[in-house]
């Protein structure tokens, strides 16, 4: 039960992910230290204003918004047509940058974002206990995937960025300013790991390190569920937060990640492009 | 004098200058070239796999780790003898390689990146978690407190040296005309009988044994190994930067590459913390700026190789 | 309207258009004519935008455009039907159309261009739901135009339009671009057809290898003149 819970918040986890690598086909390995970020983004709030974490999204959001797409613009899209190794070891030099960045500020140590939620649990049905802070993650899951779902589909630039996935040439046509539409796609990924930074951080400890277990989080939920697809990717959150819980179960707490590194592998080696992804 | 001669030339007194360095150089400046030579070892090959055969690993630490916890395992726990040690580290990482290249050949570009870098993060938590290897303490190697600094110079060298080597006469092989022509072209080259797979898997299984011996060596001079240290990222990061700025793609780059890391790591060690930094950023300016680097700029500009490896 | 003059465009190190010249003048119907790879497709990309050419001036409007950005282009007025039609797979037919209204210019007057592009297209207004990929050729042809319209082009350029379609669906079409022509929109069309092209153009430009080889009138064309210019023979 826990695991689907969490695998709605994996969900969120890899849905930014999935995004540019359906919209731009490219992937993003900074992903992982962009959630982090923001966790410590929210923790600054809270110790400087003493918010509650979720009220500190009113800044998180906006500024790694503006973060994703002036990344886009001055740093990635320079590199626009030059295919896939650029954007790779670029993206994969600022995660790098962006953790050392965060150790130097804020020390190794552990961090959370404190609410009172975490201890709280929920009795459902008598049978099991729900902790109260799952719930919360699940539906900070269904509510971003919810929104973005909608973004994508009712407003002109949503369907702007579809139609970019779709036939880039003909998108220009439309009068489609591609630049500006990546670097909108990529702060709007940038907002999904804003939300998930944040959840993440009233849900367990993190540390400046932690992004790269994040990033492969969200590669695993991607790639079980198929790049580029919203709903593949909710399916695959689920599955990872589950095997991730029963192979916590089963072996042992320290082999938490190693089980969901497994799956990964297995997924990566029979079916890399997902259960319901598009090729 | 033809341009043949000038080179030999100039590579034989760099030879005569570095075997000899032990004899005049500072204990300083010994142990700092060592540095330049291991790092110009992993990453020549790393060079071979993502500038020849355009296989882009994020993984090659697993190498290192599993090189390092051989020589370490064995020289501890069953007293062989300190290179004997290196070699089967080399060995243990092939098979390593072997074991993982039916899965790992299955992903193609951006997956095969993760899909090594998982490897090596599974392989970091695994290794934190075994009893034998003193879970995430690490182990001492002990055995190599007794090695001189001028051993472990001469390994070293003769790694440094013996890779570059390696890689050109690879590359002037016929193993070396079909990377090339897979690099132009992969599906014409099929055509012409080229076996991509096993092109690919003997430069993955080769860089993993020279990897591999390469971080015996390493951990000879450091003598301290530790999983997270040894399995993470971070060695990555350092082959990414001494690649792209020494030139991905070039014989040289991963040599000049080199020289500047060790250097500008010796300039950095004041500021902890800032040097990966400052890393990442020098890697994401050259890729905008000089994205072959600066051997790959430098032939661009000149029209001249030091190891010309096309067919005169 | 549009004027070209002096036109090298690269594809590297190949040139595939030399020096062409190219004249459309308000409300007329321009037909561009010539063997596969004489660079028809290329002089529609760089009007568009999607190529840069060397050397050379386009003008739409008196505006020179040839430096600008292919979304910018549009937004002045100008509209491509490009060749493989290139709608979007994943999107509803009417997400397509409303594609086409991205612009600007055509975004206010939305409701307006989709009813008259459903009265053009009636066909088109009974799958508004469907998606994209499932039409069958003909009727994305039609979606293409239809969108090509909704951004209220002054010029709107077609790229092999009967590619692959069936005569009577081609017939059709060609009512519909002189329709189209009627409302004052100017023409310019790329045609493999050449019988029908020349019908319906009051201009033609026959390429060979990259250079206009024969231009003016086509009712005044020989079929002697037009072999030549063609195939060169």
């Amino acid at each position: 039960m826990n695991g689907i819970l969490l695998g709605g918040l994996y969900a969120v986890i890899g849905i930014g992910l999935s995004m540019i690598f359906g919209i731009m086909k490219q992937v993003n390995l900074a992903h992982g230290e962009l959630m982090i970020l923001s966790s410590y983004f929210s923790l600054v709030f809270i110790q400087l204003i003493g918010l509650h974490p979720l009220l500190t999204l009113f800044f998180v959001f906006p500024a790694m918004f503006i973060l994703g797409y002036l990344l886009q613009g001055f740093v990635f899209n320079r590199v626009l047509g030059k295919g896939m190794e650029p954007y790779l070891m670029i993206s994969f030099g600022l995660s790098i940058i962006l953790q050392n960045a965060l150790l130097l500020v804020f020390t190794p140590d552990a961090r959370s974002l404190k609410t009172g939620l975490i201890i709280q649990t929920l009795d459902v049905y008598g049978l099991f206990h729900v902790p109260v802070i799952y719930l919360v993650d699940f539906a900070g899951g269904v509510l971003t995937i919810g929104f973005l779902h909608l973004f994508m589909k009712r407003t002109y630039l949503g369907r702007a960025i579809r139609a970019s996935a779709d036939d880039l040439s003909a998108s220009k046509l439309m009068g489609i300013n591609i630049k500006k539409i990546y670097a909108l796609a990529t702060g709007i990924a940038a907002l999904t790991a804003a939300m998930s930074g944040v959840l993440v951080g009233m849900t367990f400890t993190f540390y400046p390190h932690s992004g790269t277990q994040y990033l492969i989080i969200a590669f695993g939920v991607v790639i079980i569920g198929g790049m580029g697809s919203l709903p593949g990717t909710f399916l695959g959150g689920l599955i990872l937060g589950i095997s991730q819980l029963v192979g916590a179960q089963l072996i042992g707490p320290g082999f938490q990640l190693l089980s969901g590194y497994l799956i990964l592998l297995i997924v990566l080696t029979i079916r890399p492009q997902g259960l319901l992804g598009r090729k | 004098m033809t341009s043949n001669r000038i080179r030999l030339i100039i590579i034989v007194l760099c030879l005569i200058v570095l075997i000899t360095l032990p004899l005049w150089a500072s204990r300083y400046i010994v142990s700092v070239l060592l540095l330049i030579y291991l790092y110009m070892t992993v990453a020549s090959m790393w060079n071979l796999l993502a500038g020849y055969s355009g296989l882009i690993s994020l993984g090659q630490q697993m190498f290192i780790g599993i090189g390092g916890y051989t020589l370490a395992v064995l020289s501890i726990y069953y007293g062989v003898p300190i290179f004997l040690g290196v070699l089967s580290g080399g060995v243990i990482s092939v098979i390593l390689a072997v074991l993982i290249s039916r899965p790992v050949f299955r992903m193609k570009g951006v997956y095969f990146a993760i899909g090594t870098w998982i490897i090596a993060e599974a392989l970091g938590i695994s290794f934190s978690n075994w009893g034998y290897v003193r879970y995430g303490m690490g182990l001492f190697i002990q055995p190599a407190y007794k090695l001189s600094m001028s051993s472990i110079y001469y390994a070293a060298m003769i790694l440094g040296v013996g890779s570059i080597a390696l890689v050109y006469l690879l590359l002037r092989s016929n193993l070396g005309l079909a990377l090339m022509a897979i690099r132009d072209d992969d599906m014409a080259s099929e055509a012409m009988g080229v076996n991509i797979f096993r092109c690919k898997l003997t430069c993955f299984l080769i860089s993993a044994f020279v990897t591999g011996l390469a971080a015996g060596v390493l951990y000879l001079n450091t003598i301290f190994i530790q999983p997270f240290e040894a399995f993470g990222i971070g060695w990555t990061v350092k082959l990414l930067f001494i690649v792209i700025i020494g030139g991905l793609g070039t014989v040289e780059g991963p040599i000049l590459g080199a020289v500047i890391f060790v250097l500008l790591q010796q300039f950095l060690s004041e500021y902890v913390g800032f040097n990966l930094i400052i890393l990442g950023t020098i890697t994401i300016l050259t890729i905008f700026f000089a994205p072959k680097g600066v051997i790959g700029t430098f032939h661009e500009i000149f029209l001249v190789e030091l190891f010309p490896i096309r067919r005169q | 309207m549009l004027q070209i003059k002096n036109l090298d465009v690269y594809y590297g190190g190949f040139q595939a258009l030399s020096n062409i010249g190219l004249e459309a003048e308000n409300g007329q119907i321009v037909s561009i004519l010539g063997a596969n790879g004489a660079g028809k497709s290329t002089l529609l990309k760089t009007i568009a935008g999607l190529l840069k050419a060397r050397s050379g001036t386009i003008h739409f409007e008196e505006k020179k455009i040839d430096h600008l950005e292919s979304h910018d282009i549009v937004n002045l007025g100008l509209a491509l039907v490009p060749e493989g039609r290139k709608i979007f797979g994943s999107l509803t037919v009417l997400e397509n159309l409303l594609m086409g209204s991205y612009a600007a210019r055509a975004r206010k007057s939305k409701r307006e261009n989709l009813e008259n592009v459903f009265q053009l297209f009636p066909h088109l207004k009974e799958r508004t739901d469907q998606m994209g990929i499932n039409l069958s050729g003909g009727e994305q042809q039609m979606l293409a135009i239809g969108r090509a319209l909704m951004s209220q082009p002054r010029l709107i350029i077609f790229d092999e339009i009967s590619l692959g379609l069936s005569p009577m669906v081609v017939k059709m079409l060609y009512e519909t671009i002189r329709r189209i022509n009627q409302e004052r929109v100017t023409v310019m069309l790329v045609e493999q057809d050449v019988k029908r092209s020349l019908k319906t153009a009051d201009m033609a430009y026959i390429l060979q290898e990259g250079k206009v080889c024969l231009n003016g009138n086509p009712k005044h064309f020989t079929e002697e003149e037009v072999k030549q210019a063609y195939f060169g023979l």
